[in-house]
């Protein structure tokens, strides 16, 4: 026994430090390549744009789904789009902006419907990559429950260092890189290409709604208030296949905002789109798809 | 507490310690942490359904008490038919009750009638049906007098919760598992290795294999209507890969963790894709469940020895009991049809019997006639899953009506798409380390055969990394619905 434990004690010991390497090492070349990195051009022009403006918290539906350039010239108005991923989380989007948030900005909250049935606890992998490769001091941002989920991404993350594919044979990404977006944040390195086969979004558990979620929005709504900024709420751009399959955890989230006192901008019915619009994703557009998004919400916009 | 979760991660080692360091001069003490062990793990899902253990086990214990002290046949069978109507009623009602009371529902409408019972909501106890079969064996060779009851009523209720195995198996003998109960164990270094190394491999085929394999075979039979043919080979293909990487796997984790405690489980999974016709497949696949349905329901009822016509009816009956032990829903049922009429012309031409040794014995490649023959079953088996996976018979039949649509030759992006292109590359490599190690109890125990220390941990470490860094989204294991 006592060989089985001094060896095991060893082994443990060795892993540890693997993990500890990894965790210090610099970013990797695939990872720095990666989207994830626009967070920090996006946390530039959110520092350094003169308010009021308007500035869009999502996920991919809105990076890829979005002609904020169209909207900067509708309103007349600066425009900010700091979608980037989903796995990232409405929680930390907004704790990540809240310092930035200055009198007369409108943020305007789209996040996928799957948001919306995100435990708490959970920390996605591009959430942990996010604070690991860009600021590992904003882990404060994270709320206690997720902690234990964000460890579990620590040892992913630690190994990735020593993943030869991320030193070599890899290839940036067309579309999903720090490159793929423009000015505004906006993806537009898809515009001009053809679409790609994906999968539709299957249904989700209805009784995984997380109410946390629409209470957390609502504090940060009341904490901005204090700013003198406004907060909006709506619904992402979907593939009508997906709707159909998501069509109840779609009503469920519709209800749910309802009975809130956020004001809401359009409908999910309003946002369907037609697989001919869409280009990788049940959530992403092609530029035809993202100018006619683009316009149905300026249309909106317009009504507020 | 599933063994993929972290829960699992801080129970396992905190019973260990208390095992062999608080507990190890008592067998009953032993004993006594295992049982309370195997309820906290239990109840960690629902603490509602312990009291279904408690009860089945009680009364299989009593059972075996009151058959050691009578020599009456009547009372005998009179004893042997209490526990199996408690335990089999216990099963079909929560198992089968709605599909039987839907199945009767449909039935009365095809004559132009309806009717109207109600369905229940009920929730089905995990691993009900493993841990029914295992106590039920006890029973059973208590009655047939293979054994003798046990006195010794914590070894007995341990016995039949024992957490490794109780969930998703092996379903073991109690001939088998509850003798060790009453042995004294002693810790050995090469079997904690051993074992270590089995879980090891087990997390691997669960979070590498089926894990992934899920992705990409949840989205093609979601949505197998919009699919070309070739994504749904694919599809098929890789649900046959996830559901051996999730059970398998599951059989790996719980072997490993018995080891640990000084226990050995019986095989479950002997590179059952390697077979060479559906006879072997069979008997490499869920070694426990299939010699159980041998021992208990095909030989009792004469097995092929008795005629042709009663040949055709046992197989069929262990088959469709099989199918309907695996879920309640129709599909089940046809799968068990279909493996029967598969299986039965092999028993007729006698190859029932043929390749009982592992394919290419110290060979690297198998021979062509081989590699068809394997190709062969794996194809037949792969038809099999199809309606084991589908919602609905009808569903199966499109789905496998799809993949010949014309679009079978066109490239399945959908397997780039959702896995990439490192996944499918480690999935290849997973295929190669098990056709390596097919001669052993499990693929990765050749790395025993590697003297150096530091090339060990190297590999181990490597495995522990591609876990860390190619692992699919959680899913809970399949066997746990049955």
């Amino acid at each position: 026994m006592n060989r089985f434990i001094k060896n095991g004690l060893q082994f443990l010991l060795v892993l540890m430090t693997v993990i500890m390497i990894g965790i210090f090492l610099p970013s990797t070349p695939k990872a720095s390549k990666s989207l994830l990195f626009a967070k920090i051009q996006k946390d530039q022009r959110l520092k350094e744009t003169s308010s009021p403006r308007i500035i869009f918290v999502g996920g991919s539906n809105l990076s890829f789904s979005l002609n904020s350039q169209l909207i900067q010239e509708a309103l007349q108005m600066p425009v900010i789009n700091m979608g980037i991923n989903e796995g990232i989380g409405i929680r930390y989007n907004l704790a990540s902006i809240k310092r930035y948030i200055r009198k007369g900005d409108i943020i305007i909250v789209i996040p996928e419907y799957t948001q919306f049935y995100i435990q708490n606890r959970n920390c996605s992998v591009e959430l942990a990559r996010t604070i690991l490769d860009l600021n590992k001091t904003n882990i404060e941002l994270l709320e206690w429950q997720q902690i234990p989920s964000f460890l579990m991404e620590v040892p992913p993350y630690a190994f990735s260092k020593f993943n030869p594919f991320e030193y070599f044979f890899y290839s940036e990404s067309d579309i999903y890189s720090v490159h793929s977006f423009n000015q505004y944040g906006d993806v537009n390195a898809h515009w001009n290409l053809a679409p790609r086969p994906f999968p539709p979004l299957a249904e989700i558990d209805t009784s995984k709604f997380n109410q946390d979620i629409l209470q957390y929005i609502l504090h940060f709504e009341n904490e901005i208030k204090k700013k003198n900024a406004q907060l909006y709420i709506s619904y992402p751009a979907l593939q009508q296949l997906s709707f159909k399959n998501s069509i109840k955890s779609i009503r469920k989230v519709q209800k749910e905002l309802e009975k809130t006192p956020l004001t809401i901008i359009g409908s999910p019915d309003r946002y369907i789109f037609k697989q001919e619009l869409m280009f990788n994703s049940p959530y992403h557009l092609s530029k035809k798809g993202v100018d006619l998004r683009t316009m149905l919400l300026i249309e909106d916009l317009k009504t507020l | 507490m599933p063994f993929n979760s972290i829960e699992f991660a801080i129970f396992l080692p905190i019973i260990f310690f208390l095992y062999w360091f608080v507990t190890p001069r008592s067998l009953s003490l032993q004993n006594g942490l295992l049982l309370v062990g195997s309820y906290v793990f239990y109840g960690w899902w629902d603490y509602r359904f312990l009291a279904l253990i408690i009860i089945s086990s009680g009364v299989d214990y009593g059972v075996g008490i009151g058959l050691s002290k009578t020599e009456n046949k009547t009372q005998r069978k009179l004893l042997l038919y209490c526990s199996l109507l408690m335990n089999l009623s216990l099963l079909g009602f929560f198992k089968y009750y709605n599909f039987f009371v839907e199945s009767f529902t449909h039935a009365f409408t095809l004559f132009g009638n309806t009717m109207d019972i109600h369905r229940l909501q009920i929730i089905l106890p995990v691993g009900i049906s493993f841990y029914t079969f295992q106590t039920l064996s006890y029973t059973l060779d208590v009655y047939k007098r293979k054994i003798t009851p046990t006195h010794d009523i914590i070894s007995f209720f341990a016995f039949v919760s024992f957490f490794p195995q109780l969930v998703a198996g092996p379903i073991e003998r109690a001939k088998h598992l509850l003798p060790q109960f009453s042995q004294k164990r002693t810790f050995e270094y090469h079997n904690g290795v051993d074992g270590l190394r089995q879980i090891l491999w087990g997390l691997f085929k669960k979070v590498i294999l089926a894990d992934n394999c899920a992705l990409l075979v949840d989205q093609v039979f979601e949505n197998y209507t919009e699919m070309g043919g070739s994504t749904l080979v694919i599809g098929a293909v890789f649900f046959a890969f996830q559901i051996y990487g999730d059970f398998s796997g599951y059989s790996d984790i719980a072997i490993g963790t018995a080891r640990l405690f000084g226990f050995n489980l019986m095989q479950n999974f002997n590179s059952p894709y390697f077979s060479r016709n559906l006879a072997e497949f069979w008997r490499r696949w869920h070694i426990s469940l299939n010699t159980w349905f041998r021992d208990y329901i095909y030989i009792p009822l004469g097995g092929s020895k008795t005629g042709n016509f009663r040949t055709i009816f046992n197989v069929l009956t262990v088959f469709l009991i099989s199918g309907l032990w695996h879920g309640a829903n129709w599909t089940f049922l046809v799968w068990g049809l279909l493996n029967a009429l598969l299986f039965l012309p092999l028993i007729f031409t006698q190859k029932n019997k043929q390749y009982l040794k592992s394919i290419a014995p110290h060979q690297l490649f198998p021979s062509w006639k081989e590699a068809l023959q394997m190709g062969i079953t794996f194809g037949l088996v792969v038809l099999g899953w199809i309606f084991f996976r589908s919602p609905s018979v009808k569903d199966a039949l499109r789905y496998i009506n799809g993949i010949f649509d014309g679009s079978i030759f066109e490239f399945p992006y959908l397997l780039i798409t959702v896995l990439g292109k490192v996944k499918p590359l480690l999935i290849l490599i997973f295929w190669l380390i098990e056709w390596l190690g097919r001669d052993q109890s499990y693929a990765l125990k050749n790395i025993e055969k590697v003297t150096n220390r530091n090339i060990r941990w190297l590999i181990y470490l490597i495995i522990i990394g591609i876990l860390f860094l190619y692992k699919g989204i959680a899913q809970e294991f399949i066997y746990f619905q049955f």
